[in-house]
């Protein structure tokens, strides 16, 4: 007799997490209504040696997945990676250092329904701070936490990937996050605009709570030096992806004032990965344009001014 | 203008004259790519959403997702 496939798959990127992989699935399982119902798959992105991820519990073993990638996929490769190893119904999308609240699973699944993607309250560990899903800036095409849930309508630009969820089937519709981003930095909000111009909605949860360990700065100013190319080829690719033509030259040249050392290579990369042409490909495929989503949630710039329709 | 967008962006990652002007002087960046007065008008504003001053963007570019206080991603 085949065991029944499980209903939701937590899945969890992992770059030099270590046991920390460990504690965040203990924790899932502790938390969880049905723990049975639950597996996990971690993509162990290319690791060092002695950092790959452990799961020390026999029983926690049991339920995971480890896929092991010898390069760096970077975050939406490897989520996307994970996602299609998955076998449940339902993808609970969260980083490898987090903590679950209690009775998380039964209300993914109690909430969660066809086209509509979960943003779960994510806490600090460190602190009494909360987030409830973020809400994008532009034309920088970065995000700022919403620190207070959103009113009677629970909708939000933008869930965390600490803690997305939603229906396999619409991660598939979707195509996953954008492999065409690099490495790390703008993957879910470009992930989140294009549910929403693709017809999805975004709705918050309080009943959901993922505790995250945020980097300390210094970790922070040593984890972002590092990337910061491919964060501002992110947000730039982001841009070209969604923004209306007005605001693109403006959003290159912000970048540019502010990171005049990166902007060069953020080009070139966007040139090679095709950003162009991801632009096209989604106005001829997604039944809204950008604008629409400028006036779902009116939308104005980062200074207060109104989002051009073109 | 999706074409003319493309190629500025191409000749400023080849050319660091072009990643000059397009920081520095906009008038000359939009002279040599045809831009009209709206398009050059609405570059040069873009002076206006970004201070110069180092770190003065930093609750956004800290991190595109996550920043709490002191501590970020």
């Amino acid at each position: 007799m085949t065991a029944a496939p499980p209903g939701i798959s937590v899945v969890l990127p992992a770059r030099n997490e270590g046991d920390r992989v460990g504690a965040t699935i203990a924790s899932a399982l502790d938390a969880a209504d049905g723990p049975a119902g639950v597996e996990f798959v971690v993509v162990d992105d290319c690791s060092a040696p002695g950092r790959r991820p452990e799961v020390g519990d026999a029983a926690a073993r049991r339920r995971t997945t480890v896929i092991r990638s010898a390069r760096h996929l970077g975050v939406g490769a490897a989520r996307n990676l994970a996602a299609r190893h998955a076998r449940g119904r339902i993808l609970f999308v969260t980083d490898a250092h987090t903590r679950f609240s209690a009775g998380w699973d039964r209300a993914a699944t109690r909430l969660l329904a066809p086209g509509r993607i979960l943003s779960v309250t994510i806490a600090d560990s460190a602190s009494d701070w909360r987030g409830h899903g973020c809400r994008l800036v532009v034309p920088y095409m970065g995000t700022r936490w919403n620190t207070a849930p959103p009113g009677p309508a629970p909708h939000v630009h933008v869930a965390s990937s600490a803690g997305t969820v939603l229906e396999r089937a619409l991660f598939d519709r979707l195509g996953g996050y954008d492999e065409g981003m690099v490495h790390y930095g703008g993957f879910e909000p470009e992930f989140s605009v294009r549910a929403w111009r693709a017809g999805a909605e975004i709705a918050h949860t309080t009943d959901i709570e993922i505790t995250h360990r945020f980097k300390p700065r210094e970790e922070v100013a040593s984890f972002v030096g590092a990337a910061r190319t491919a964060i501002v080829h992110n947000c730039l690719r982001f841009g070209t992806a969604h923004l209306p033509e007005s605001m693109i030259l403006e959003m290159v040249r912000l970048h540019a004032l502010e990171f005049p050392e990166h902007i060069r290579a953020a080009l070139a990369l966007l040139e090679e990965r095709g950003a162009w042409r991801r632009r096209e490909e989604l106005a001829a495929t997604l039944p809204h344009d950008f604008a629409w989503f400028v006036r779902r949630f009116d939308l104005l710039d980062q200074i207060g001014r109104p989002v051009p329709e073109q | 203008m999706s074409e003319k967008l493309r190629q500025i962006m191409t000749t400023v990652a080849e050319d660091p004259t072009a990643l000059r002007e397009l920081c520095d002087d906009t008038p000359a960046l939009a002279e040599r790519f045809g831009l009209s007065p709206e398009e050059h008008d609405r570059l040069a504003r873009a002076e206006r959403l970004a201070p110069r001053a180092p770190g003065a963007y930093m609750s956004i570019t800290l991190h595109t997702i996550t920043i709490t206080a002191d501590r970020g991603l």
